[in-house]
């Protein structure tokens, strides 16, 4: 195929790769939600430009080999995170050619560490017939939020250019490379080491809240209103008020369909939605509405609107009048 | 049962209005019907639900039933519209049935008005609200025309059911739970007077509906005060406060007015620490929380207190239905055999 013929398939193909990217997040979005991982799931398609160039620039690919026409990322906060995400996905989509760049770097070695996978829909996907697996497929890239700031920082300076960058340079950007290696072990441990913390009881009710509210919604709430809310809500469980991480699983469970599309619903409500819906601690809120809902509202109200906590019940379902 | 879950789970599909004038005696009167339903933006139906669920979920909300022996034809509409999915020409038809029968019962001291119907769901089941807007006597609305079909405008609903202050409307949602006649959960709610001001008012709407409500008066009065007394015996320590609830409990059920609502009483007169016990209490023993009509006629006599006046200005006053108390009145003198919990000093 000629680079002439390439230009006109890609502009034929271009947007159903782009409706097919679409088809991809939302299927990682479900399965990433079950794992309550909190992760932003981004796709572009390669613009014409670029397909041509690493056309002439990766002789070995064809306008059909080519692997990342479209591309899917997927950033999350922890190192643990890409590996749950990466089974996770096995049952959801075709993944092939799993590569880990961290396990291709020795002991002594830093650098790209990200994992880079193939995927494709299943073929019992509803929509493979539109987008049949042996024709279409994505390369999708999992970082940590650390790792992409190197990979995005560098992109252009080296890894793109690796052979044209001084060696200097080079060596300045590895040695970051290796800072960031740092910090992501670090915050993955320090992660971990909170639990452990007496002092941090907010701060693991919010984790408990987290790991629940990422299976509804992808996007972080406001931490220091989390904080805040909690602080004031806690005191109403009492002096005992047992496993934080498994009420709120036992929540999601047993009113996962008032939840579900509750959510669902105020996506599409921007406007009207309460500020404090998209929240994490909106399921605490939730939780003392269906179980200690006058003591809610009198401790509420001292610190925040009223109106704020009618809108929220309202949605699910109560009414204060 | 309607709860919270289910009113969370409402989604509206269809609204259609047709205006239902009164059926005075010697007027030339009909009501203006619509052929298509009104084209409702997606935020106007939120906002329909909003209201709808702060409406039913209220403290003024009350659960029916159908009545058997009513002649109204709504039950059976009701329970056709929701045997399964209706098409758009047989909601419209539906609803000009009820809109026609609403008008044969607009008689006498009735008011005119808009007559809503919505095609629901909740879940997978199928669900009918019908909503009666009121509207000041003259104030005619003005169809609209859309090719040769009659339809009322949007701003209808603006007008008369989204106004945030507007507390216009009777409301009636029935939710189909199964595929018998008798699978329903219906709930209904009239906010244009407080059911304890208008019971007259609640009468012609239920009468409308072919509904009652879902449990004797009587039956709900006496469970309420039997499941309340209950709950301060055995779950209260406090005898200031158990003295305290146990005169609201009498004093409301003896109270000049035709209705209880218990999620009101909690919030009025239980104390704060106990209020959700209380209501959970409440719920365990089947007692309903939007509101009930009082009937004393099974508990009257553990209302009624004797009173013994002394001639030294005493005086001692006893439930009549009390029967673990001595008072002995021997010679015009007066022992009672009791435990002293609290003294007033007044």
């Amino acid at each position: 195929m000629s680079l002439e013929d390439a230009r006109r398939a890609w502009i034929n193909d271009e947007p159903t790769y782009d409706a097919l990217g679409m088809v991809l997040k939302d299927r990682i979005g479900q399965a990433i939600r079950q794992l309550g991982i909190s992760a932003q799931i981004t796709h572009r398609t390669k613009t014409i430009d670029s397909l041509l160039r690493k056309l002439l620039l990766k002789k070995h690919h064809s306008y059909d080999t080519l692997p990342d026409k479209l591309g899917v990322r997927i950033i999350v906060r922890y190192l643990h995170e890409p590996a749950r995400i990466i089974t996770a996905l096995g049952a959801a989509l075709d993944c092939q050619e799993i590569d880990t760049k961290a396990d291709q770097l020795d002991a002594d070695q830093v650098g790209y560490r990200a994992t880079h996978v193939t995927i494709r829909l299943r073929t019992t996907d509803a929509q493979a017939t539109t987008y049949p697996p042996t024709q279409y497929f994505a390369e999708l890239q999992l970082h940590t939020l650390a790792q992409h700031l190197w990979a995005d920082m560098s992109h252009d300076i080296f890894y793109k250019n690796k052979e044209a960058t001084d060696t200097r340079l080079q060596r300045r950007i590895y040695l970051l490379a290796g800072l960031i290696e740092v910090a992501d072990n670090e915050f993955t441990r320090i992660d971990e080491d909170l639990a452990s913390i007496p002092g941090l009881r907010y701060v693991l009710i919010l984790r408990a809240l987290e790991a629940q509210y990422y299976k509804l919604h992808a996007d972080a709430g406001n931490p220091e209103l989390s904080l805040l809310i909690i602080k004031t809500l806690a005191p109403l469980y009492g002096d005992a008020p047992g496993d934080w991480s498994q009420r709120f699983e036992d929540l999601l469970t047993t009113k996962k369909h008032v939840l579900e599309p509750v959510f669902a619903s105020q996506r599409q409500r921007p406007q009207e939605r309460s500020a404090f819906f998209f929240q994490p601690e909106v399921l605490m809120i939730y939780d003392r509405l269906v179980h200690d809902q006058y003591r809610l509202r009198q401790v509420w109200n001292e610190h925040f609107p009223e109106e704020e906590l009618e809108r929220i019940a309202n949605v699910f379902g109560y009414s204060f009048d | 049962m309607i709860g919270p879950d289910q009113l969370a789970a409402l989604a509206i599909r269809r609204v259609i209005f047709h205006d239902v004038p009164r059926n005075a005696k010697g007027q030339d009167a009909a009501p203006i019907l619509s052929d298509i339903p009104t084209p409702v933006d997606a935020e106007r139906i939120e906002h329909l639900k909003q209201r709808m669920r702060r409406a039913l979920g209220s403290r003024s909300a009350y659960a029916i039933e159908f009545n058997a022996k009513s002649p109204s034809p709504i039950p059976e509409i009701v329970r056709k519209h929701t045997s399964k999915a209706q098409t758009e020409a047989q909601f419209v038809k539906t609803s000009q049935i009820m809109a026609n029968y609403l008008f044969e019962q607009q008689v006498g001291a009735s008011s005119p008005g808009l007559l809503a119907v919505l095609d629901a769901r909740i879940g997978a089941n199928h669900a009918i609200s019908i909503l009666k807007l009121e509207r000041e006597e003259g104030a005619q609305l003005q169809p609209s025309t859309t090719g040769k079909k009659r339809t009322f405008a949007m701003s209808v609903l603006d007008n008369l059911v989204l106004t945030g202050g507007t507390k216009l409307f009777k409301n009636a949602l029935f939710l189909r739970t199964g595929p018998n006649d008798q699978n329903f959960a219906a709930i209904a709610c009239d906010n244009q007077r407080h059911f304890a001001a208008s019971i007259a008012m609640a009468q012609f709407w239920q009468k409308f509906l072919g509904c009652r409500l879902r449990e004797e008066p009587r039956i709900t009065t006496k469970k309420f005060f039997d499941a309340s007394v209950e709950y301060l015996n055995t779950s209260m320590t406090d005898p200031v406060e158990i003295a305290d609830l146990y005169e609201h409990i009498l004093s409301e059920l003896k109270a000049q007015k035709p209705t209880l609502s218990p999620k009101a009483f909690i919030e009025d007169y239980v104390p704060p620490a106990h209020q959700q016990r209380f209501q959970e209490h409440l719920v365990a023993r089947n007692v309903t929380l939007t509101q009930f009509p009082i009937d004393n006629t099974e508990i009257r006599a553990h209302l009624r207190r004797k009173t013994y006046y002394t001639t030294k200005g005493a005086s001692i006053t006893i439930p009549e239905k009390v029967t673990d108390l001595e008072v002995i009145i021997d010679n015009h003198q007066i022992s009672l055999l009791d435990t002293v919990e609290k003294v007033d000093t007044k």
